[in-house]
């Protein structure tokens, strides 16, 4: 098992800010769930999850954090994981909650209320409810292929299956119907629907055309199925008391969904982070954590439907109201998608990309794995600030269509909307791709002032500058960098110094008018190439010193190549070979993998042994060894004496 | 010449009413006396739709009412005022006198015959219920569902066959089914050959009793032509096409092969396109689909062209892993775009004024991209997501960034056009090339229109064997890529329009899944819905539809034990475990014996490569081959890469018998994922198919494969028969490598049967002892997995007794020495036992009312022996009677 702990320095950052003297101390507060009063089970003490959940074509609401019971709180304490079963518990009575089902779809000579009752009689545990097919005075109720279809709806492990009539397992002497247990039966599984769309032909476990058992008990292989489908080979009339599935393992599928948590009034969301752990062989199990951001503490868009002569008019109700209505006033149940986020994934340590500052947040958490790999969860947590550093912070970058390799000067503006009151914020860290170049010009609402360079590194600069705290506030200022790849994003966060915990994530959109060619419309921070330099690795390639002499004279000396490697998100292996005339390799001067960004290799003429090239002229061959395609460049360079 | 002009178009006129003249003189009337047709002046007697003329004799200016003689005055000289006096001539009821039916006419009014309807197929358009289709009840009654015309002269022939289930093959790559409902019209000359195959595939019965008339439908058009060119070279072409249709628009409204909206389809504009961005290889949970940027190119229906990106129309991103500069859908994790044309960020062009809709994504790393729309859902109105583009292979670092664009539209027609090239030993050459083009049309439904803009997507697959011999030497080479957006499938429209996309019962393949070669489908498809719940190819090789396994298993009495374990009857059957054949794509099952739930294209989709190999015949009896093989994976970075050797020997000698040696010896790099769907008898079943999950075994492996079998007969009367097999896999992977796969360095599987037989007479009597030895060492690849060493030694012993005329006894003894050699015995493995089967049987053969009735009675005793505990006896008793028809 391999143990993952993350947030220990955030802790211990957070933990150091709250014991700073000074009016920010009241203002970030750090929400852990899985720890202290908010317990997994409890969801995180805010208003109930609002889930919708489809059964056939209805759509319902679960308010529970673990929708169809699919989390375990108890097998580990204080961790989640999906639901476990030890090979001892019999998991039938599962079919009664959440979407699951058990039908006897050709049972027909018995009233449907009646076949309901007794198909729930022997999943529920009660021993004196039976599934009957036996004839009597009013109807015939043949017994020969009739199906029992229990469909769990989701991936269960099961090890065993047993079925038995009354008065066996259980004494039930006022039933004593031992001997009408099922005489030949045939038994399938199925780990998904039936020959259907994406489903799967059934898989026969068991056939048994004489069955002398009155306890019929087939151990099964511990595997996943959604459907147990028993089938009468006999005619002789027979009940079933109980069918009794034995899970093992832990489900397939599973997810957590805390409460409708309230931040207490719009709230700027730090870093998020999480402790999990693998259980298992970790290559065979995943964990997904989402979030989505709302400002009413209703994720679920309830409306009342009402059919008039001007046509459907739909008006928002509370959920009390809507479930008051008649269901022909109830328009179908639907997400929120005004007042609420779509659920975003998150990765463990990041700020969250949902939109921001809001008061309401939810999170999910996602489980998939194996009988017995998945993953477990200890606890989660982030820091909020409260009021944020800003209602809205929108920035964009201009141009946003630059020749690629070509340096370019890009403007950055930020523009702070704030009604109420707000934190602001003095410094800005934009994201790049390359170390940027020569930042200036800097104003804050058309003023020039004065700033700092915090850090400019490979991937990331920041820059300080006094703090903007005003409604309508812009910052502006200039940097130059080249553009290696389509679709570069100067994404950024504000950051106020005095919570640097809690940075504020920058939205992409109209801030500045940088002049003619700047459309408010295709305001943002994503920078472009021409679509047609799209599908080239390798800018161009300048050579110096094509014709060289390493004869150690200072002058001369080496053979020297500049391109930028473009278009990579992860970096490709590199190499530099030199070949003679009779293509012989006669040495690798460079093989290293690199990512986009400029490159310069030199070659002093010295051969793979380390001996001096001769005199004469050979063949430089520049490789890009990407996933996709090998993209080569090559030419003739001079070795002379 | 300007006379001879100017007179020309008189001259063909002319001529022209010289040859109807002519026709019309060749028609001869049928004589079925005055009881059918018109009598005309003379006597003769037509059938051909006058209308009523002038009759002169009822031109008299009388007042009474005139009665024209008709049918009865004909037939019984029956007079409207004539008194019936039925004294001297009895009464009689009117019978019918000749054939039951009804007159039918062709278009030009010419009288066909009198009979029924038996097949009629008509399409009309525009107009509402179009198209009617119709079988009539004698067309299943009479002709078994399935009528055939045909003439021939010379070398000349055709036929015209009309039937609900004919085997029918264009080429394997674009049409070949196993029961193929419709029309199909052949031509065969000495040089040349044609086929035309028709079907309303979307219902080609008349299930009800009356005409099906159908306003939405799906039609399939094939068609296949081949011409010998000199001796050795036939060149073929094929064109298959499916396509919706709808018979309230003209038919000749644009190009028909890219079929039509159903009104289903169309029946609204389209409010919102969806875009749904995955991860293509989702199991490395990493490098998954990247999304750069997005836009939406609309086109109105004056042709204006309008750019999300310029109004500030976006589409609204939920999902995907925020990178630096772009969205990354890896794992499970997706990106859905919803370009919502009801939002209010959206000021283009009204839903019913748009014609087409493009979308435009920059994309990179291992996408799988689909889209999905409002219009775009089942018959439970849910929306369905297709498949647009996926990426190639299994790129993580951006490299194949691209902009992809296409239209978006509704599935309308699929069509495969293609050419195929045959040699035929051309000095020793034989070659067969096919190369097929398969178009997929769309269109972007909206109810204002009456023309919808058409986009297609295409995919190629070609296929080429060649093979030469040159005695001793040959040669052998193939080669082939097939698409993955290669389709032949077509999700048909239902009576009201709607195509449920997700439904496999409205799903037509043009080419089968029926890996058995039986006469039913492997799977459930439109025009097929059963599907075969028994395929077992390899497995049947004495063609009577049972698995060879199992031979006594029937409906009537199920048989739960396979025949390798059952008394007596294992003797002459050996388990699966020792069958030995090729295995090309390595996934540890003999590629003859291979299911899988594919449609049956001679190569696998989604993959390209070649098999080259070379060798020699040493003798009669000794071949040698070599060869390589190179076989690449479309969508993800998979292969299957090979080196073997093989050599196979056969000898027959008259007192040494026959030995038979096979050896495969190979270098395997596979880790192309081949699931297969293999029938295995699981204890007590019948049988079933069951998921065989490819477990990789050969990822970096050497694999040897020997297999010996020698029959001989030392002695009149003594049979004896030997089998090895020796199948080992040694993984060259490393062992950190081994360990995360859970495999085993070495996987083995090493087997031996010797069997003995001896049949002796002694007068009536037959004794035969019998000896069956088999031994069975497997290490299994998985670690998990437990190794199994097993011995059974099997004495048989069977006396054989005729008494009367048609009667005899059978008593036998089966006794078996289970040895488990592995020391404690792996789970759900047998420990040591002894067990013995005896049983006593008398059989008679009677001739019985035309019926040869063989009755069996006896009894078997059987007794099982642990040795730890009690052992356990079972005992049975039959007589059993079959009734059987004379050989």
């Amino acid at each position: 098992m391999k143990r993952i702990y993350f947030g220990v320095v955030g802790h211990l950052t957070l933990a150091a800010m709250l014991l700073v003297p000074g009016a920010a101390v009241a203002q970030v507060r750090l929400f852990q769930l899985g720890r202290g009063a908010n317990t997994w089970a409890s969801g995180g003490n805010g208003g109930n999850p609002q889930i919708i959940v489809k059964k056939g074509s209805v759509a319902a609401i679960d308010s529970s954090n673990a929708p169809g019971a699919a989390i375990e709180y108890e097998h580990r304490d204080g961790w989640i994981t999906p639901r476990f079963f030890d090979g001892q518990t019999n998991i039938s009575p599962l079919l009664l909650d959440g979407t699951g089902s058990i039908r006897a779809p050709n049972s027909l000579s018995i009233s449907t209320s009646l076949r309901r009752k007794q198909l729930e009689g022997i999943i529920n545990g009660d021993h004196s409810v039976a599934f009957e097919r036996k004839p009597s005075p009013f109807a015939e109720t043949p017994a020969f292929g009739i199906w029992v279809i229990m469909d769990f709806a989701r991936l269960v492990g099961i090890k065993r299956i047993r079925f038995y009539p009354r008065n066996t397992v259980v004494a039930t002497p006022r039933q004593p119907f031992h001997d009408d247990f099922l005489r030949g039966y045939e038994l399938f599984i199925n780990e998904r629907i039936t020959d259907r769309s994406g489903g799967a032909p059934d898989v026969l476990v068991s056939q048994v055309a004489q069955n002398i058992e009155a306890i019929v008990d087939i151990p099964i292989e511990p595997q996943y199925v959604r459907l147990i489908k028993l089938r009468s080979i006999t005619t002789s009339p027979f009940e079933i008391d109980e069918i009794e599935v034995f899970g093992t393992g832990y489900l397939g599928e599973a997810a957590y969904y805390s409460d409708v948590i309230d931040l207490g009034d719009r709230s700027a969301v730090g870093v998020i982070r999480w402790v999990a752990d693998a259980i298992g062989d970790p290559a065979f199990s995943q964990l997904g954590v989402r979030a989505r951001t709302g400002d009413d503490d209703s994720p679920v868009l309830y409306r009342r439907r009402d059919v008039s002569d001007f046509g459907v008019e739909f008006t928002e109700v509370t959920p009390e109201e809507y479930w008051e209505l008649k269901r022909a006033n109830r328009d179908a149940l639907a997400d929120d998608e005004v007042f609420w986020s779509p659920w975003k994934s998150l990765e463990n340590g990041t700020i969250p990309a949902v939109p921001g500052p809001r008061r309401y947040i939810q999170l999910q958490v996602d489980f998939e794995g194996r009988l017995f790999d998945t993953r477990a969860v200890k606890r989660l947590q982030f820091a909020y600030l409260n009021p944020p550093l800003a209602d809205t912070l929108k920035a964009e970058v201009f141009p946003r269509l630059a020749e690629a390799e070509q340096a370019a000067t890009f403007r950055y503006g930020v523009l702070l909307r704030g009604a109420d009151d707000i934190q602001g914020f003095d410094q800005l860290e934009v994201d790049t791709n390359v170390p940027i170049e020569n930042i200036r010009g800097l104003t804050i609402n058309g003023e020039p002032r004065a700033w700092d360079e915090v850090f400019n590194r490979d991937n990331a600069f920041r820059i300080s500058f006094p703090l903007v705290r005003q409604d309508s506030s812009t910052v502006e200022f200039s940097f130059d960098v080249p553009i290696f790849r389509f679709g570069s994003v100067f994404s950024g966060r504000a950051i106020n110094s005095r919570f640097p915990t809690v940075p504020q994530r920058l939205g992409s959109g109209q801030a500045v008018d940088f002049g003619p060619g700047d459309f408010d419309a295709a305001s943002g921070v994503t920078v472009v190439i021409p679509k047609p330099q799209i599908g080239h690795l390798v800018g161009a390639v300048i050579v110096t010193n094509k014709v060289f002499t390493p004869n150690g004279d200072a002058v001369n000396e080496q053979f020297g190549m500049d391109f930028n490697i473009l278009q990579l998100v992860q970096p490709a292996p590199v190499a530099l070979d030199i070949y003679d005339l009779s293509a012989r390799r006669v040495c690798r001067v460079f093989e290293e993998e690199r990512g986009i960004g400029p490159v310069s290799l030199t070659w002093a003429g010295r051969l793979a042994d380390g001996s001096l090239a001769t005199p004469g002229n050979y063949i430089w061959v520049l490789r890009v060894m990407a996933d996709a395609f090998e993209e080569r460049h090559q030419g003739v360079l001079s070795v002379v004496y | 010449m300007e006379a001879i002009s100017r007179y020309l178009p008189r001259l063909a006129l002319a001529a022209g009413m010289v040859l109807l003249l002519a026709m019309a003189a060749s028609v001869q009337a049928q004589d079925f006396g005055a009881r059918l047709g018109t009598i005309k002046r003379g006597g003769r007697v037509t059938y051909e739709p006058t209308g009523p003329g002038v009759l002169f004799d009822a031109l008299d200016p009388a007042m009474r009412k005139w009665y024209v003689p008709q049918e009865l005055y004909s037939e019984y000289q029956w007079k409207q005022w004539e008194y019936s006096n039925y004294a001297r001539t009895n009464y009689q009821r009117y019978v019918s006198t000749s054939l039951e039916g009804d007159y039918w006419y062709d278009v030009y009014g010419n009288y066909l015959t009198r009979g029924w309807l038996v097949y009629d197929w008509r399409q009309e358009s525009p107009q509402p219920f179009g198209s009617t289709l119709e079988k009539s009840s004698q067309f299943s009654s009479w002709f078994s569902s399935l009528v055939v015309a045909s003439d021939h002269k010379g070398q000349f022939h055709y036929a015209l066959t009309v039937g609900n289930q004919l085997r029918t093959t264009l080429t394997p790559m674009t049409f070949s089914k196993a029961l193929y409902n419709g029309l199909q019209w052949d031509f065969a000359s000495d040089k040349h050959e044609a086929t035309l195959v028709l079907s309303r595939i979307s219902e080609p019965n008349s299930p009800g009793p009356e005409t099906d008339t159908r306003t939405n439908l799906t039609n399939l058009l094939g068609a296949r032509v081949t011409a010998q060119v000199g001796d050795f070279v036939k060149v073929g072409g094929t064109f298959v096409n499916a396509h919706h249709s709808q018979t309230q628009i003209e038919a000749v409204n644009g190009d028909i092969f890219r079929g039509r909206l159903t009104e289903a389809q169309n029946f609204g504009n389209v409010n919102l396109v969806s875009v749904r961005i995955s991860d293509d290889s989702p199991e490395d949970g990493e490098g998954g689909g990247g999304l750069f940027s997005s836009d939406i190119i609309i086109t109105d229906v004056d042709g204006n062209v309008l750019r999300g990106s310029q109004i500030g129309f976006r589409p609204l991103i939920s999902g995907g892993f925020e990178r630096r500069g772009f969205l990354a859908a890896d794992g499970t994790e997706e990106i859905m775009l919803a370009f919502d044309f009801n939002d209010r960020t959206y000021s283009g062009p009204d839903p019913s004024e748009i014609e087409s809709a493009q979308i435009e994504l920059v994309v990179a790393n291992d996408y799988f991209v689909e889209v999905a729309s409002d219009r775009q859902v089942n018959a439970g109105e849910s929306v369905v997501f297709l498949p647009v583009a996926r990426a190639s292979g299994n790129v993580k670092d951006g490299s194949n960034q691209r902009v992809l664009a296409f239209d978006y539209g509704l599935p309308t027609a699929n069509q495969i056009l293609g050419f195929t090239i045959e040699v035929d030993d051309l000095a020793g050459l034989e070659a067969y090339l096919e190369v097929d083009v398969n178009h997929q049309f769309r269109q972007y439904p909206n109810p204002n229109l009456k023309r919808h803009h058409t986009a297609s997507d295409r995919a190629t697959a070609w296929l080429l064997n060649m093979s030469k011999v040159s005695y001793p030497f040959f040669v052998f080479v193939e080669a082939y890529s097939v698409n993955p957006r290669y389709n032949t499938t077509l999700v048909v429209a239902g009576d009201d329009g709607v195509v449920d996309y997700t439904n496999d019962f409205q799903r037509f393949e043009f080419v089968d899944d029926n890996d058995d070669q039986d006469r039913r489908p492997d799977w459930r498809r439109k025009t097929y819905g059963p599907g075969d719940v028994e395929v077992f190819p390899g497995w049947d090789e004495n063609n009577d539809f049972i698995s060879d396994f199992n031979q006594n298993d029937n409906e009537d009495s199920p048989n739960l034990i396979p025949d390798y374990e059952e008394p007596f009857l294992r003797f002459y059957s050996d388990r699966p475990e020792f069958l030995f054949g090729i295995d090309m794509n390595h996934n540890g099952v003999v590629d003859r014996f291979e299911n899988d739930a594919r449609a049956d294209y001679p190569y696998r989709k989604d993959q390209k490569g070649y098999n080259v190999y070379a060798g020699a015949h040493f003798g009669p009896e000794v071949r040698l081959t070599a060869g390589r093989m190179r076989v690449r994976q479309f969508t993800d970075k998979r292969y299957n890469r090979a080196t073997y050797l093989l050599a196979t020997a056969e000898t027959n000698h008259p007192r040494w018998g026959r030995l038979r040696l096979f050896q495969d010896l190979r270098k395997v790099k596979d880790n192309i994922v081949d699931d297969l769907l293999q029938w295995q008898q699981l204890p007590n079943t019948r049988g079933g198919n069951r998921l065989v999950a490819d477990r990789l075994p050969a990822q970096d492996t050497v694999v040897n494969t020997t297999w010996i079998g020698w029959d001989h007969t030392p002695t009149a009367g003594l049979t004896i028969t030997h089998r090895l097999k020796w199948q080992l896999y040694h993984q060259l992977g490393s062992d950190l490598e081994l360990e995360l796969r859970g495999a085993r360095d070495q996987s083995s599987f090493l087997g031996a049967i010797n069997k003995a037989e001896y049949s002796l007479n002694l007068g009536r009597w037959t004794v035969s002892p019998r000896w069956k030895s088999e031994f069975r060492r497997e290490t299994p690849l998985s670690t998990g997995e437990f190794k199994r060493q097993e011995l059974s030694e099997i004495f048989m012993l069977v006396v054989r007794f005729p008494f009367m005329r048609r009667s005899f006894v059978e008593s036998g003894v089966d006794y078996e020495i289970f040895s488990q050699m592995r020391d404690p015995p792996p789970p759900r493995s047998n420990p040591d036992f002894k067990g013995v089967t005896s049983t006593l049987q008398m059989t008679n053969f009677t001739e019985y009312q035309g019926y040869r009735l063989t009755t069996t009675m006896g009894i078997e005793l059987s007794r099982l022996d642990f040795g730890f505990k009690r052992a356990e006896t079972r005992s049975r008793g039959f007589i059993t009677i079959y009734a059987g028809v004379q050989e």
